[in-house]
């Protein structure tokens, strides 16, 4: 059992940094991911929301089409027929793309679940007072929908942090492919593996820790709040 | 022309074992998922709890890939050889079981408390409460999370190209550099994912609402 | 009715606290075959909780329930002393003594019949033709025979209380336990429920009513008990005890609940 840890300790000078240097590749892979997914979830969401009926299927078909694809499948093909069509992305860039391109398909459905749990009388009572639209959007309607927003948020960012080891197969180093290499150097993949598991333990579970501490301090505060 | 026909077959042929991984991970993730939940919901020590919880939170904080990774070049190295298939059977299902545990036992804790109560004052010992009174509502109440989980499993083998296991994205890659297709076979995994996950979540819906009009 | 009829269920020293609250301070009586007996009081009085400790919905701390001089929900311990029955173990028992809820705790996935039959196939032992007999029997004894088909969700909340008791009389109890039957029914359904208790209670059956319904207490009873405060403040027959009260605490509960409107007319 205690050979088990010692292999750490030998080998710890070696991997840390390495495994370090790949965990802040694989945090920007997942933040970059993140923001490009908000920004095109809250296009979509406009769009799923718009008065035009058009609008409206295209985005519903975008949506659809993500979800009923995997990611990898959506990595591999930016990776390597993006090229064919004079675009060449480094496996950073297509790895922030794919996420991105997926993550903005369940953002789009966080936002719409959250914009639609305001009260329509909230808009309305906005609106009375004299507010323009977007004021009323601004000051009233987000600040309220982020409240039932933020956990899912929050989620949906540590889905996005799993889900950027899929940038491993397509030669970004990031944590899971750095401890692919190591592994194949040391002959110890056990101890890597669970190692790199370890790292993105330490990030996600936070998260997902603080994710639900949110949502049963929003629901509470939302009876009390809550009108009608 | 050849080489269409090519890759249609062997994108076909990875199309099957990409479900032999989906049943078998599903089997092993509604079984296990099933019986944590009834434990947790049901098993009162409290070191029960503190282990289903440690272990789940491990499962559902690390990618799919580490755990397939873990199960298949890890364990071998401690001698412990599985196959491909078996490793993503047991990675997704270990997986799925984590997930399908907190799914299930929402599902429990939703159900009124009375449902439980009238069935034990009726005589039925708590085996027959869950299997006549319990469960039919559970899974009742969970077929959208279910659904959602399997649609996602489908997607999710696409993970184990990475493990050698010849199903759709494995043949994919190995065709490119065989055929130089990237398009079309890159453009036929997609249109073949969407062809299997699109009708299985439109079976989803359909039984949703069949089971919605029945009552 | 009679006061030669022989002790069915003997209740003794009934205790039990949630947190720091003494829900049930010692709490005795008994029940004799062919009796109706009613248990008033305030909210909080702890006559629901008692009732649900007849049958071990709730585990009391301290005290005994008999039933025909079997001891229910308790066996004796190997070190001496007795502990408590597990759910398994408490099965067979829980058959004899049928339970109507509040809530009336029908079976939503399951057609009326077949929330009647579950209990005799399940617990029972019956075959199925038999159980389905049964049910249509006690189902034609509530007045709803008609709707053995249809599911809980359909029908009314006054008609889903009496599937209820259709459900309990098909274990065939030895006493039948009513928990508030009708507080969480629309007034005018009430009445449809409550007929359908007299015409148990004029059958001779065993029952405890836990019930807001004075009147009706004074119709159906033949004893009645008043609880307030985990204690029982005053018991005796139910002219007695609502005509005539004699504790104060019994007579500022029933002034508080106004004069009793008049008894069923069916």
């Amino acid at each position: 059992m205690i050979e088990f840890f010692s292999a750490y300790a030998d080998y710890w000078a070696d991997w840390g940094p390495r495994l370090r240097a790949a965990a802040l590749v694989t945090a920007a892979l997942s933040v970059g991911g993140f923001v490009l997914a908000v920004l095109l979830g809250s296009l979509l969401t406009v769009a799923l929301r718009s008065a035009s009926v058009w609008l409206q299927r295209v985005a519903n078909a975008y949506v659809q089409f993500i979800r009923a694809v995997p990611l990898l499948a959506l990595l591999l093909a930016i990776y390597f027929v993006l090229p064919g069509a004079g675009l060449v992305l480094s496996g950073f860039q297509a790895g922030v793309l794919g996420l991105g391109l997926q993550g903005s398909a369940y953002v789009a459905e966080i936002l719409r679940g959250g914009l639609g749990a305001v009260h329509k009388g909230q808009r309305e009572a906005g609106l009375t007072v004299g507010m323009t639209p977007w004021q009323v959007f601004c000051h009233v309607t987000a600040p309220q929908a982020m409240r039932v927003m933020l956990p899912p948020l929050l989620n949906a960012y540590v889905s996005l942090l799993k889900d950027s080891s899929l940038c491993a197969l397509i030669a970004t180093d990031e944590l899971l492919l750095t401890a692919r290499a190591i592994s194949s150097e040391s002959f110890l993949p056990l101890h890597i593996f669970l190692l790199a598991g370890l790292f993105y333990f330490a990030i996600a579970f936070p998260l997902s820790m603080c994710s639900r501490w949110l949502e049963t301090r929003l629901r509470r505060g939302r009876r009390v709040m809550g009108a009608t | 022309m050849q080489a269409f026909l090519v890759i249609v077959k062997m994108l076909s042929i990875g199309a099957l074992t990409a479900l032999q991984i989906s049943v078998g991970a599903l089997a092993i993730a509604v079984c296990v998922g099933l019986l944590l939940a009834i434990t947790r919901c049901f098993v009162r020590r409290r070191w029960v709890q503190v282990a289903i919880a440690a272990w789940s939170e491990w499962v559902r904080n690390v990618p799919a890939l580490a755990h397939l990774f873990v199960l298949y070049f890890g364990l071998a190295s401690a001698g412990i050889r599985l196959s491909p298939v078996t490793a993503a059977c047991l990675g997704l299902g270990m997986v799925g079981a984590a997930v399908l545990c907190d799914v299930f036992t929402a599902g429990l804790r939703s159900l009124h408390l009375g449902q439980r109560e009238a069935a034990l004052s009726v005589g039925l010992v708590p085996v027959q409460v869950l299997r006549f009174v319990l469960l039919p509502q559970m899974f009742r109440v969970t077929l959208p999370s279910l659904g959602n989980y399997a649609s996602q499993l489908v997607k999710d083998t696409s993970i184990a190209s990475a493990i050698a296991v010849p199903e759709i994205m494995f043949y994919a890659r190995h065709l490119v550099t065989s055929t130089f297709e990237t398009t079309a076979i890159y453009l036929g995994a997609i249109l073949l994912y969407a062809a299997i996950v699109l009708p299985l979540t439109w079976l989803f819906a359909h039984a949703e609402r069949r089971l919605e009009l029945s009552r | 009715m009679n006061t030669i009829a022989p002790s069915l269920l003997r209740v003794e020293g009934l205790t039990k606290s949630f947190g720091s609250a003494q829900v049930l301070q010692g709490i005795s009586f008994e029940l004799h075959k062919g009796e109706t007996l009613a248990l008033l009081g305030p909210s909080g009085s702890g006559k629901s909780t008692c009732l649900r400790c007849l049958n071990f919905l709730e585990k009391p701390d301290g005290g005994s329930v008999t039933l025909e001089n079997e001891r229910i929900g308790q066996l004796p311990a190997r070190r001496g002393g007795t502990r408590l029955m597990t759910d398994a173990e408490l099965a067979p028992q829980r058959a004899e003594l049928a339970m109507v809820f509040q809530g009336f705790n029908l079976w939503p996935h399951l057609n009326v019949r077949d929330n009647v039959a579950l209990g005799p196939i399940r617990a029972g032992g019956l075959r199925k033709s038999e159980a389905y007999e049964l049910a249509e029997a006690m189902l034609d004894k509530v007045h709803l025979r008609h709707k053995a088909h249809d599911y809980p969700e359909r029908l009314s909340g006054g008609q889903q209380q009496r599937v209820a008791i259709a459900r309990a009389l098909a274990q065939r109890p030895k006493v039948i336990l009513f928990d508030e039957p009708t507080s969480a029914l629309d007034p005018e359904l009430v009445n449809e429920v409550l007929g359908v208790i007299k015409e148990l209670a004029e059958e001779g059956r065993s029952m405890i009513l836990v019930t807001h319904e004075i009147a009706f207490a004074r119709e159906v009873a033949d004893r009645v008990i008043f609880m307030d405060g985990g204690h029982i403040v005053e018991q005796g027959t139910a002219a007695q005890v609502i005509d005539c009260p004699q504790a104060a605490r019994t007579r500022a509960f029933l002034r508080l609940v106004g004069n009793a409107p008049l008894p069923l007319s069916a």
